[in-house]
């Protein structure tokens, strides 16, 4: 019985902005809400949303579900194009983890874990990048690199899933 | 005692307020030396990215100024649009310019307040922090906002950077069932909205009263938001196209943001200007509650700026309701036939008076635009703010009692500095 739109098991946000290289996490929301394996999950128990510097909002948007996967930017002192993985709950001084006004993805998770009700599992995918300094570059980040980038990501993704298909009983 | 200690306090990191800042203090024989707020501003790149565009694109452009208060770039930018090419959009139109703007007023309030002001008067570092003792109050603000950002997404199309607005109206009108739907949302809100005024109202704050200049929107019928003629409390009032003869922006040497000086004097915009001026304009009901809880408009406290935020969030939620109540759709636009003009828009941003002035050429694409954003104006109140509290606060304070009270009066304003990450550097010296 596939989920209903409303409560999704997992939902898959993007964070970021239009300065620099900040909009890597819509970028990879894009190209997951474009490939194939995924697609007959979407609206099926999987939500995928771009945010633009939600702040606070990033909790309204996770609310109902039961798993998050979160893509941002980071600037830890990785070569750009790196990956991290952090599972909630995580230091956020040390993810360097991006944050406009303040008030990034580790602060709303923060204050999410204060008020209760942030979903069972989150997973915080940092991306290191290039700039938040100068305006986006066009053709910054290939295909190539998104690709690479997305592997692990989309390895755990497949694995959340495939967990949800034993649970459920899903075909 | 005269404090005759030399003080150099330099602020790298203003926190909890909406970009970053830094603010350099000198201090000598107890008296203020040298105070610089060092800001940058992300408009005037805007100015000049708008230039050659096609008016039918500005919308969607000036919406990207700013995360917080986008909808208000947005009405500004159309108000100055049609009023270049003569056209009036409408009573459909300009009720619901009001009501996407009540949205944004509530969504940037209810943040302001429980982000960043509330942690201060209670005496937290973090929202994070007092959600612990107060996870109600929280809860109740993340409600509040995120029916600000429901209201945005109900004519914009979604809350950050709303695709809904143009030039001449909107896109496309909401269904009615929709507008019911959301108008129930909102009077079920009306209890949350009296119990927050309640709550801020009850908070410890400094009483400390000084002499400024209010400036505001005015139009003498109904609150201002989206309509009327720019005004001062010390007696002038002007129309919009008008601005430039009174309000005269000047570069400082120190910041990237340019201080805005009403023939030559700091004023202020803003919540607090707006109430001190448009007080009688309020609801009867929420009068009423004012008087109750013993707040006097106008104010010459600028930590009333908390309160006269929580008023005006359940005003607009009132508003909203009254806006919603006998929803039809319509015509959602008129169209636009450009040609070579000069238009001015200026409309209340959460944050105070925002003006756009552009001049198109004869196919309706930008040669010209100048936009003078709410914390420009403030930058200069600002500072004389910073100077005049600390004097008060008392320069004997230790060098971080300073620093916190200096960012208490800057949070005081809700600056929206920017929209980049920047990283503000103290640079904190004593002589």
């Amino acid at each position: 019985m596939p989920h209903g739109a409303n409560k999704p098991f997992l939902k898959i946000i993007g964070v970021g902005s239009p300065v620099g290289d900040d909009d890597i996490g819509w970028r990879l929301v894009d190209a997951l809400s474009a490939s194939h394996w995924l697609q007959p999950w979407i609206g099926r128990g999987v939500a995928l949303v771009s945010l633009d510097r939600p702040g606070v909002g990033l909790l309204e948007q996770m609310g109902g579900a039961e798993q998050a996967v979160v893509l941002d930017a980071m600037v830890s002192g990785r070569e750009p194009g790196a990956v991290a993985r952090f599972e909630w709950p995580f230091s956020v001084e040390e993810a360097g983890l991006l944050s406009s006004h303040g008030f990034g993805v580790g602060e709303s998770l923060s204050l999410g874990q204060a008020l209760g009700g942030l979903p069972e599992k989150i997973w915080v995918w940092g991306i290191e990048i290039h700039s938040v300094t100068d305006m986006a570059a066009p053709g910054r980040w290939t295909k190539e690199h998104i690709s690479k980038i997305l592997q692990p990501i989309e390895n755990e993704l497949q694995s959340i899933i495939d967990r949800e298909i034993v649970r459920s009983g899903h075909k | 005692m005269t404090e005759t200690r030399e003080i150099s306090i330099k602020v790298p990191v203003l926190a909890r307020v909406e970009g970053e800042g830094a603010l350099d203090l000198d201090i000598s024989n107890g008296q203020i030396q040298n105070l610089k707020l060092r800001i940058y501003e992300p408009p005037r790149y805007f100015e000049k990215f708008l230039e050659g565009r096609s008016y039918a694109e500005i919308p969607d452009i000036v919406a990207r100024i700013c995360g917080i208060c986008p909808v208000a770039y947005q009405m500004s930018a159309v108000q100055a649009i049609e009023s270049a090419f003569t056209c009036e959009p409408g009573p459909w139109v300009q009720a619901m310019r009001r009501l996407m703007y009540c949205g944004e007023w509530i969504e940037s309030h209810a943040l302001h307040i429980h982000l960043l002001a509330a942690p201060d008067f209670l005496g937290y570092g973090s929202i994070t922090e007092m959600a612990a003792d107060y996870p109600a109050e929280v809860r109740r603000g993340l409600r509040i906002q995120g029916l600000g950002n429901e209201i945005i997404r109900f004519l914009g199309g979604r809350s950050v950077h709303p695709v809904g607005v143009r030039a001449g109206g909107f896109h496309s009108a909401p269904k009615e069932r929709d507008a019911i739907a959301l108008r129930m949302k909102l009077e079920a809100a009306l209890a949350d909205a009296e119990s927050l005024v309640r709550w801020v109202a009850d908070m410890k704050r400094p009483q400390y009263e000084q002499a400024f200049i209010s400036v505001a929107m005015h139009n003498g019928e109904r609150y201002p938001m989206y309509e009327g003629r720019i005004m001062t409390d010390q007696g002038l009032e002007c129309a919009v196209a008008d601005f430039e003869q009174h309000f005269q922006e000047q570069q400082v040497p120190y910041s990237t943001a340019l201080h805005c000086r009403l023939h030559g004097e700091p004023y202020l915009v803003g919540p607090l200007a707006r109430l001190n001026l448009n007080h009688t304009l309020l609801p009867e009901s929420i009068q009423s509650l004012c008087r109750e809880l013993g707040l006097v408009w106008p104010s010459r406290n600028m930590f009333q700026s908390i309160i006269a935020r929580a008023i005006e969030i359940y005003f607009v939620l009132v508003e909203a309701i009254c806006l919603l109540a006998d929803y039809q759709q319509d015509t959602p636009y008129q169209e636009i036939k450009p040609k070579a003009a000069i238009g001015y828009g200026c409309t209340e941003a959460p944050r105070g008076l925002l003006w756009h002035r552009y001049e198109f050429n004869d196919r309706g694409e930008i040669v010209s635009a100048r936009i003078v954003p709410p914390t420009s104006q403030n930058q200069a109140r600002i500072e004389q703010d910073i100077a005049r509290s600390l004097q008060s606060f008392g320069l004997d304070k230790s060098d971080d009692q300073l620093r916190l009270q200096a960012e208490m009066v800057i949070r005081n304003y809700d600056p929206c500095i920017s929209c980049s990450t920047h990283f503000l550097k103290l640079n904190a010296a004593r002589r």
